[in-house]
């Protein structure tokens, strides 16, 4: 359900199944949006996604490292509600431990705009020096 | 006779207490949902909060980010013999499959994606009311057709869970409680 939310579409099509983790849920929204011609971005802090994350890099990057920078995000909390039924390593054991994952935990939405606005401020005004 | 409304009071359609079946499943979903206010809302000892305006003021719930449609049939009186109205209140909002899915014209503007982190803890501290307490219950029907988002003046966001299937299992082991299915359909596609 909250996959349809991020992909704006009831398609039962637009994931393939079963996922690899939360790196691929983010591949697949991402191809969806690039493929359809969707200018949606899926990096905003809405995601709690690092804005660095998915850019070109001179380092090779390893997938275990692409999943721990997504392990506070949105598509880490999917994969974990997900994996509920199936995998009992990636699983959320209790609702406690899904309402302390920092994607719910740390920022509402508000906060997290206001915390955007101060980052884009930061990066507009002079350095005071 | 008594009579319950199915589904939505507008669609006009009634339970028969003599030819359905499914009339006492109704009179269930009415305590299950008062169940499920009152955990909601939990009575605190001590003297109820001071009217404004002739109007109850509502006491402050557990979580004030998710609600249910409360049932509204007095259970405390004397049973009617005449006629009797199972009514839900209807959720405040926008229906989230009407806001949020948009297909190939989806954009940035009419996106839900700003209030995800909103909807998603909403959602999981519903679950939560639900497994608590001494009697589980699973929701069963998390859809986007059965949850609606209102935004206050405030930009507060209250998410309201509607159309739950009480159903008549008892869960009763701990490892395998009912919110693990209930997350399933949160994850789901």
């Amino acid at each position: 359900m909250l996959l349809k939310l991020v992909s704006g579409s009831d398609d039962d099509n637009v994931y393939k199944r079963p996922f690899f983790g939360a790196v691929d849920i983010w591949m697949q929204t991402l191809n969806y949006f690039k493929t359809n011609e969707i200018f949606v971005d899926l990096k905003p802090l809405s995601f709690n996604i690092p804005q660095k994350f998915g850019l070109p890099s001179k380092k090779i990057q390893m997938l275990e490292d692409m999943e721990e920078t997504l392990k506070d995000s949105f598509f880490n909390f999917v994969y974990r509600l997900l994996c509920t039924g199936t995998n009992p390593v990636s699983q959320f054991p209790d609702i406690k431990s899904a309402l302390d994952h920092k994607f719910i935990k740390d920022l509402t939405a508000d906060q997290k705009k206001a915390k955007q606005a101060l980052a884009e401020a930061w990066n507009t005004h002079p350095a005071d020096y | 006779m008594k009579l319950y409304f199915k589904g939505k009071p507008e669609t006009c359609q009634f339970y028969s207490g003599e030819k359905d079946k499914f009339f006492k499943n109704s009179i269930n979903d009415c305590l299950n949902h008062k169940l499920i206010e009152n955990r909601l809302y939990p009575k605190k000892k001590g003297a109820a909060p001071p009217a404004v305006k002739g109007k109850p003021v509502k006491p402050k719930g557990k979580y004030d980010d998710i609600v249910f449609p409360e049932c509204l049939t007095d259970m405390k009186g004397p049973p009617v013999k005449s006629n009797y109205f199972n009514i839900f209140t209807v959720p405040k909002g926008q229906n989230l499959e009407e806001k949020c899915i948009h297909g190939l014209n989806l954009t940035k503007n009419n996106s839900c994606i700003e209030k995800i982190a909103d909807i998603s803890k909403a959602l999981v501290h519903g679950i939560e009311i639900l497994n608590s307490g001494d009697k589980w219950l699973k929701h069963g029907a998390i859809y986007l057709k059965n949850t609606y988002l209102h935004v206050k003046k405030d930009n507060k966001v209250k998410v309201y869970l509607d159309n739950m299937k009480f159903e008549t299992t008892k869960y009763e082991d701990k490892n395998n409680m009912p919110f693990k299915d209930d997350f399933m359909l949160l994850g789901k596609i």
